[in-house]
């Protein structure tokens, strides 16, 4: 037998032992770290910089050349959408003056009937540099990390004032965030304009359905508008969700029509929401 | 000098290169970076590169931190290095095609067990258009790897 050859595949087997000793170390930490797995976490936030680093480094020409091609496409549809944004304006001016009266009668309303509302976050602006949506999951990375005050459990939202996740995991410079399609997603919510109850769950890829309603003989329906509820102790209350697309679907804002969200801090010493 | 500098280039290839498909991730077409399996899987099993396995763990594991996997792939991946290479019945290194059944196999067990966790049809659609993706890919890719290897 050739000395040479039998000391390689010795090598291999011991390289595939030491590869096959990992398994049972990696199957025990799933048992047991559930459900924060802060070691993992951990490693990810000391490596994920490193390799987006290299691979910004790397990419950098594809990536402008694509910035490049979607700039062109966006400036080609841009007059259309000018055009188009022009009517709706006019149209959003004739109602906004209905809203500011509405609002005002609201305000009005509020302070006969005594109702306090805490709407004040601090927030913090990120841009999303990773949209990881992929078979049943749907998180996004955004460049803010716990070095901004970002910790786990903290609210997404748009610009337009609608949750988009909320925050899972927060290295120092990046956080994770499950976005309201992702499976895993399941959030108190509640029938704006009623006070019918219920939870919205995510399922991967399409729209997340609402179920367990605080009234059974609720009939939901298209248009029905849907806002967070704080019944959980979770979220803060009446941050619109979505609307009603049929009987059970909502139609939420999905990550990847997003490029800059708005996180909002947790409100009290106790990290939570008020 | 100039032949030190090809030398090395052509030895990190294929850790720069499954970088740089970690990195370019985009929605349906390389869903969290998910064509980076392709380069892991090659220089894996197929044409094993010095050095490659640890890298390999390493991007199983940020891939499935990506993806929100809880070490799905990088369980795979060791438990298939593992049965690959301590058994000498079946030799990936010598199989046709650059390795694409192996890793249809591979990758084709590993996307039916992600999506029946949570199974629904349009979980199974993403989950077989990833495969069908990841699977054309493939060739073209290894052909790559092949040719910056002087093969």
């Amino acid at each position: 037998m050739n000395p040479k050859k039998s000391s390689s595949r010795l090598h291999t087997v011991i390289k595939s032992a030491v590869v096959a000793a990992i398994l049972p170390f990696i199957v025990i930490y799933i048992i047991v770290a559930r459900p924060n797995y802060n070691f993992t976490n951990g490693l990810a936030h000391f490596f994920m910089p490193i390799a987006d680093g290299i691979g910004d480094f790397i990419t950098w020409p594809l990536r402008v050349g694509g910035k490049i091609f979607r700039n062109i496409h966006d400036i080609s549809v841009l007059q259309q959408e000018n055009e188009q944004l022009r009517a709706q304006l006019t149209d959003a001016l004739a109602k906004n003056t209905n809203c500011d009266v509405a609002i005002l009668e609201n305000q009005k309303l509020a302070n006969e009937l005594d109702v306090k509302r805490n709407t004040n976050f601090e927030t913090v602006v990120a841009d999303v540099i990773f949209d990881n949506s992929a078979l049943n999951h749907e998180t996004f990375m955004i460049n803010r990390g716990y070095n901004d005050g970002i910790e786990p459990g903290m609210v997404v939202i748009s610009f337009e004032n609608t949750i988009i996740g909320t925050i899972i995991d927060s290295g120092a410079d990046f956080s994770r965030v499950r976005a309201l399609a992702d499976s895993n997603t399941k959030i108190a919510v509640r029938i704006a304009g009623s006070e019918v109850y219920g939870f919205m769950t995510g399922n991967g890829v399409s729209a997340p359905t609402i179920d367990f309603l605080s009234d059974p003989k609720f009939q939901l329906s298209r248009g029905v508008k849907i806002v967070t509820s704080n019944i959980s102790g979770i979220l803060p209350p009446d941050i619109f969700v979505g609307t009603m697309m049929n009987e059970s679907e909502i139609d939420v804002t999905n990550a990847n029509k997003i490029s800059r969200v708005m996180v909002l801090k947790y409100n009290t010493d106790q990290g939570k929401y008020k | 000098m100039r032949k030190n500098i090809v030398d090395i280039l052509r030895k990190i290839f294929p850790f720069l290169f499954t970088v740089a498909l970690w990195r370019l991730s985009v929605p349906w077409l390389n869903p969290a970076g998910i064509l980076a399996i392709i380069p892991i899987y090659y220089c894996s099993f197929i044409r094993p590169v010095p050095y490659f396995t640890p890298f390999a763990i390493l991007f199983c594991f940020l891939l499935d931190y990506k993806f929100d996997s809880l070490l799905t792939l990088t369980v795979w991946y060791c438990f298939y290095y593992a049965i690959m290479n301590i058994q000498s019945f079946i030799d990936l290194t010598h199989t046709n095609k650059n390795g694409v059944y192996g890793f249809m196999v591979f990758f084709g067990l590993l996307v039916f067990f992600m999506t029946v966790v949570h199974f629904g049809w349009l979980n199974l659609l993403s989950g077989a258009a990833m495969f069908l993706i990841t699977s054309i890919m493939y060739i073209p890719t290894t052909i790559l790897i092949k040719a910056t290897q002087d093969d």
